[in-house]
């Protein structure tokens, strides 16, 4: 029924986007978990997240861009936050990276993107864990197809090499 | 870890929401600010009431003081609950039990079906549903048939939406009793759920009134007007993109084609455009070069490999709204003979994709404008027509996934031939534009954006002279 909601959440209707917004809860924590690898950070991510598209929502044009969208204003909020985090190395704050909940230490999988560079990591959830296509993801990022497809290519050497996939 | 498949196994994985994370996402949605209500001064008003004369009134249903309306901008409809008070008003809560259910559909909540159990959603096309509707006006586009029927004693309001355009549900019934005000029914049918099979969901349907209540809005129709018509005027904005003139090349030589391995902003590498040839088949070329040929290509190609002709769909953007044009066109297949060299004393990541096929038209102040964004963006991948789909030297062939990638990795000083092709529509063939991604190098560009007049500044070449 997302598309419903959508259409009642785009004219501000505060149940549909509520519930919207539930409906999608699992999945921004998994992007925002992945790019900022604390539950802490990830939380922050998903209350701006949910705040901008409040604001934001009367402006988005078409239903069906709705999830990529919303993954969108969550990428550009999560990048806010390493971007914090850069420039809080040398100050007081140290990041709390790897600092999860109880179960997701068996989260293998997220371990080994670690690895990878921030900006492949976000390509290679978005394209093999969340299923958007390289131009949606192209939209997201806000590159162009070709340097999705690169990244994904480096990042699946890169995993190749490391865990002999 | 064991293996690739194990892992992207493990990627679609749901992971829990952890508590706190849960509480700190409903206090949130909680204490949400408030919608501003718009104020318009008497100017404002007047300019609406004068765009609403121009609207079509394509429905007055009568339901006592509250009554079901519909208006409708181009190819943009709204159903709303119309009453003598804005705002919303209190109704019996509905409990509602399917009577009917096609076969091969299950439950998969409490209002929904589909043949899988899963949701229905975008991604599978698969379903229906029926609800207690709270009148917030529903948009609906691209309407091909509407009837005003009864169904158990409801005035029912049946659309069909156009299944090649419309993603999600295709056929909608609305339902309103004439007896008490604001008590409404809706469903909705995917795809796979046609209008006539609706129509005998919605028969079977057993409605009961619950003692609770429930609130349901009531259409401001000065409010939605004014949205349509946002709608409409953002739509005529289009999509178009430029290609400044002095951004044009001369020669086949594209400079700074690749990018270092640690996508270092750097330009180096040469592409050398040798030879392309125009056709109408694809006979002769490996499947096993092009982009899934089975699944993507093959569907518009004949037994003789000659390309199909396609039935294309054109939106045009206008006073009315988005409207569509359907014509018969016919595919071409342009095949690009390269040379790629690699010019400096590192390796170098190549990706063909980096070169662009896109139709454009030459404007009156010597730019040119693409023209692909104006077609639906509902193509299946192999029209998408931008990116190549044949590459005959791709370096991992083993998977689709890596297949499409169409990448190599260049040595130090290492030249490759090779041939790749793109899809183009046969009107266009006039103005075939090669554009060079400089994204890929890392270098910023405009991004597309709707309503915008943007442009890509870009290296370009005309394919033909």
């Amino acid at each position: 029924m997302n598309e419903l909601l959508i259409k009642k959440a785009r004219k501000k209707n505060k149940e549909a986007f509520v519930e919207l917004m539930e409906n999608c809860q699992q999945q921004l924590y998994k992007i925002a978990l992945v790019m900022l690898g604390n539950e802490s950070d990830a939380s922050d991510a998903m209350q701006d997240t949910i705040l901008s598209c409040w604001e934001k929502m009367d402006t988005l044009r078409q239903n069906r861009y709705f999830q990529t969208w919303l993954t969108r204003i969550l990428i550009n909020h999560c990048n806010s936050i390493l971007r914090e985090r850069k420039r809080c190395v040398f100050g007081e704050r140290i990041p709390e990276e790897g600092v999860v909940s109880e179960g997701y230490d068996q989260v293998e999988w997220i371990q080994m993107l670690e690895n990878l560079s921030e900006k492949n990591r976000v390509v290679v959830l978005l394209y093999y864990g969340e299923g958007f296509k390289v131009n949606e993801i192209a939209e997201i990022l806000e590159i162009s197809s070709s340097a999705v497809k690169s990244r994904l290519a480096a990042a699946r050497e890169q995993l190749r090499i490391e865990y002999h996939l | 870890m064991k293996d690739w498949e194990t892992l992207e196994k493990q990627m679609k994985q749901e992971i829990e929401v952890p508590e706190p994370v849960k509480r700190k996402m409903q206090e949130t949605l909680k204490n949400l600010p408030e919608r501003k209500r718009r104020h318009w001064n008497r100017t404002r008003r007047l300019a609406v009431a004068m765009a609403v004369t121009l609207l079509v009134p394509v429905g007055v249903y009568a339901a006592g003081k509250y009554i079901l309306t519909a208006r409708a901008k181009g190819n943009l409809e709204m159903i709303g609950l119309q009453g003598e008070s804005e705002g919303e008003i209190e109704t019996a809560a509905l409990d509602i039990q399917f009577g009917y259910v096609p076969e091969g559909f299950i439950r998969s909540d409490l209002l929904h079906y589909s043949t899988t159990g899963k949701l229905s959603g975008w991604e599978n096309q698969d379903g229906f549903f029926a609800g207690q509707f709270d009148g917030y006006p529903i948009e609906m586009r691209y309407v091909i048939n509407k009837e005003e029927t009864m169904i158990q004693g409801y005035e029912a309001y049946c659309y069909e939406l156009d299944p090649g355009m419309t993603e999600g549900y295709c056929n909608y019934i609305f339902m309103n009793n004439p007896a008490v005000a604001g008590q409404m029914i809706y469903l909705g049918g995917m795809k796979n759920v046609s209008m006539e099979e609706l129509k005998k969901i919605a028969e079977g349907l057993k409605i009961t009134m619950k003692e609770e209540t429930v609130t349901v809005s009531v259409v401001n129709w000065d409010d939605e007007l004014k949205w349509m018509d946002e709608e409409a005027k953002a739509a005529a904005g289009g999509y178009y993109v430029d290609l400044p003139a002095e951004n044009q090349v001369e020669g086949m030589i594209l400079p700074g084609i690749g990018t270092s391995e640690t996508f270092e902003q750097k330009e180096f590498g040469t592409l050398e455009i040798k030879e392309v040839q125009i056709t109408d088949s694809v006979k002769g070329m490996q499947p096993e070069y092009f982009l899934n040929y089975e699944k993507d290509v093959a569907p518009f190609v004949n037994a003789d490999g000659s390309l199909k002709q396609i039935e294309r769909k054109t939106n045009e953007y206008g006073e009315k709204g988005i409207t569509q044009k359907n014509e018969e066109v016919g595919l071409r297949l342009v095949q690009v003979n390269c040379v790629v060299t690699n010019t400096l004393d590192e390796k170098m990541e190549f990706w063909t994709g980096s070169v662009h096929l896109h139709a454009t038209r030459k404007k009156e102040n010597g730019s040119y404008q693409i023209l692909n964004k104006r077609y639906d963006n509902h193509e299946p991948l192999v029209l998408e027509r931008e990116y190549p789909i044949y590459f005959d030297q791709a370096e991992n062939t083993e998977t689709e996934t890596r297949n499409h990638f169409f990448y190599r990795v260049l040595k130090p000083g290492e030249t490759l031939s090779y041939t790749v092709a793109y899809i183009a529509y046969e009107d266009e063939l006039e103005g075939l534009t090669f554009i060079l991604d400089q994204d890929y190098m890392g270098l910023q560009r405009q991004t597309y954006e709707m309503n915008d007049q943007t442009k890509i500044n870009a290296p370009f070449l005309l394919v033909q002279k």
